[in-house]
């Protein structure tokens, strides 16, 4: 339990930090800008204020429904690739969209900075400033960087792709947000699952060929403290000899594996879609014996096998991006799908002799707390996403929808963490949360804000 | 002046409870969580630091009750914040001279502080059965809400001042009751 208490304190942060930033494009973009994301070319439908109720339903379905096509069909192709071993095309296609993510989306939401600010600015500079900032993550997040860095880049993207997502209409949002619930269930918990086969491809593949780890996998510490990793890396040299191979010593310890990726697929109407799907999965490097595995868009821990007295070995966050749309005002459009797919895995099957244990600071006090955790909590990317954009849509609303979503999408996690303890298995993370969230709005929506507009000139603290 | 009015009233509002924030409950996961989402008080007894230890029930129902307070803070306050940017200012209808965001800000701070202590108390009257502090909780509740009704009162003249002094009244007398049930813990401890 105590485990768990100190992974969810440690996954709140991130996810409040990427909601925190995406409330904050999407207010800004507001705030009149003559950039804001617009509808990607693949919906069919427009919405608009003179349609009716059942037109708005029938054709934010269809819309819906063709983004959430996209995106099982890049799972379903994910997986295929993965299972077949072709990582590195994998690869080669999560660091295009990455670094377009990066680029493309960085250069609108500068653009709405800059209007709104009302910063002068000049072409050369900003496209310079661009560049940087698009390969740097890219280095980061494939390579290897500060840990810190890393993390902002993730929390950077992650926000990023959310708020590309807000140029969709506003029945489309929720139809696709109640669809990816449903797909989400369905992708994890069903026995052929795309992503539970993902999972289980990814640690056998993993134990069998931990070659192929490094090369696929980046680090990302998201998760983990900086006093913790000190602490592991503590905990490591002291381990010193371990078998940990060559190839994450290479890298830095915090490095973990980070599987991203992203796929493109060929965009159906007028331009492309490009796909992408990153995950990162950070592990601790010493875990021994545990592993992990990530589900997309869940919250995936895993159980290590055999381990005694170290239960509380990895963190990994791992990250799955889900589509975003990335609406270009230029017209050219350019949407990306994302797709998940993720797989963290660590290197080391072999070595579960080596038993240091790395142990986060608030482990360490002896409780002899059962449940042997050893395996660490894994968030999808596409989660980060998917919260962001339910709470951005509610920040185009108001500000107490806005709250009020957050604690929502906040306490659907803790207790998605919760039942994760109980059932030990990998679970989707997005339904309760989303489920909450899209509940606390519609009632804040149509109870509360008209409630508090009239309680608040008059000061009646209730 | 409008963004130094926004400032003012958000760090008037809210900055007592994020200093506790910040002291108390951040350095502890189990209180954040329970910040966030209030429940399993029960489970959380097992991974406590000092699972023995008397105060952490205490510890935990003042952690529930902010986070209780702070949403309602949050939620009841922040439209008033976020319009205190804006071009134009509201007065407070009972005492003109003043800002009505200043007053609401004053009433926030005060009714986040009293959500806490009230959590605290009804987790003590609920545990011990105590009725006399469920009907405190109760009464002093309501009489906090209707207190802040003389605001807007046209009629009673400085009306924000009783409302606040009876605010400040209510949350000391609150605030005694918890220490008298902490030095209580205390003694059965000794």
């Amino acid at each position: 339990m105590k485990f768990y208490m100190l992974q969810i304190y440690k996954i709140i942060k991130p996810v409040v930090v990427c909601i925190c930033l995406s409330i904050l494009w999407v207010k800004i973009s507001m705030a009149g800008s003559d950039y804001r994301p617009t509808q990607s070319s693949y919906t069919v439908y427009n919405e608009s204020a003179t349609s009716t109720v059942s037109q708005n339903f029938l054709g934010s379905l269809a819309n819906a429904g063709i983004i959430i096509g996209q995106i099982v069909i890049v799972t379903i192709i994910i997986v295929i690739m993965f299972k077949r071993g072709h990582i590195k095309i994998l690869i080669g296609f999560f660091m295009v969209v990455v670094a377009m993510l990066l680029g493309f989306m960085g250069y609108i939401l500068l653009l709405n900075l800059i209007q709104v600010l009302r910063i002068p600015l000049d072409y050369i500079t900003m496209a310079f400033a661009l560049w940087n900032f698009a390969v740097a993550g890219l280095i980061s997040v494939f390579w290897k960087g500060p840990m810190w860095l890393q993390q902002v880049y993730l929390t950077v993207m992650s926000s990023l792709m959310a708020f590309s997502l807000t140029g969709l209409a506003e029945w489309t949002t929720w139809m696709l947000l109640a669809l990816l619930v449903v797909w989400d269930l369905i992708a994890v918990l069903c026995p052929f699952g795309p992503l539970k086969i993902l999972v289980e491809s990814s640690r056998n593949q993993n134990q069998e060929v931990p070659a192929l780890l490094y090369t696929v996998n980046a680090v990302w510490f998201m998760a983990s403290p900086p006093n913790s990793i000190l602490e592991r890396e503590y905990s490591r040299s002291k381990e010193g000899s371990t078998v940990r191979d060559s190839v994450e010593e290479s890298g830095d310890l915090r490095r973990d594996v980070f599987n991203g990726g992203h796929s493109r697929s060929t965009g159906r109407e007028g331009g492309t879609s490009i796909s992408s799907s990153r995950h990162s999965g950070l592990d601790t490097p010493f875990s021994t014996g545990g592993r992990m595995s990530g589900n997309s868009s869940t919250v995936a821990l895993v159980p290590t096998a055999s381990n005694q007295s170290a239960d509380h070995g990895d963190i990994e966050l791992r990250e799955r991006t889900p589509s975003s749309s990335s609406p270009r005002s230029g017209g050219s459009t350019t949407s990306d799908r994302d797709r998940r797919s993720a797989s963290v895995r660590r290197a080391q099957a072999i070595e579960q002799g080596s038993r240091s244990r790395p142990q986060d600071g608030g482990d360490n006090d002896g409780d002899g707390d059962d449940e042997d955790e050893s395996g660490g909590l894994k968030l999808g990317l596409g989660d980060f996403v998917f919260y962001s954009v339910l709470i951005a849509r509610a920040a185009m609303f108001d500000w107490v929808t806005t709250m009020c979503c957050m604690v929502a999408v906040l306490t659907g996690m803790n207790a998605t963490i919760f039942l994760l303890a109980i059932y030990q298995k990998a679970l989707p993370a997005l339904p309760i949360s989303i489920c909450f969230g899209m509940l606390f709005y519609f009632a804040t929506r149509f109870a509360l804000v008209p409630f508090l507009a009239a309680l608040g000139p008059s000061q009646v603290f209730i | 002046m409008t963004l130094l009015t926004f400032f003012g009233c958000a760090f008037t509002a809210y900055g007592p409870s994020l200093a506790i924030f910040f002291g108390f409950i951040a350095p502890n996961p189990q209180l954040v969580i329970l910040l966030v989402s209030s429940r399993a008080e029960s489970g959380l007894n097992m991974v406590a630091k000092h699972p023995k230890s008397v105060y952490n029930r205490s510890g935990y129902a003042f952690a529930a009750g902010m986070g209780f307070g702070l949403m309602f803070g949050i939620i009841s306050y922040i439209t008033q914040l976020v319009q205190s940017t804006g071009p134009g200012i509201l007065m407070c209808i009972s005492c003109p001279g003043i800002s009505l965001y200043f007053v609401s800000a004053i009433t926030t701070c005060i009714l986040i502080l009293h959500h806490s202590v009230w959590m605290m108390i009804s987790f003590t009257g609920f545990t011990m059965r105590s009725y006399p502090r469920i009907l405190w909780v109760i009464v002093s509740h309501y009489g906090a809400s209707y207190l802040t009704l003389l605001n807007a009162s046209p009629t009673v003249t400085l009306g924000c001042v009783y409302s606040i002094m009876g605010n400040i009244v209510l949350l000391l007398a609150s605030i005694a009751i918890v220490m008298v049930d902490v030095r209580n813990l205390q003694q059965k401890l000794a």
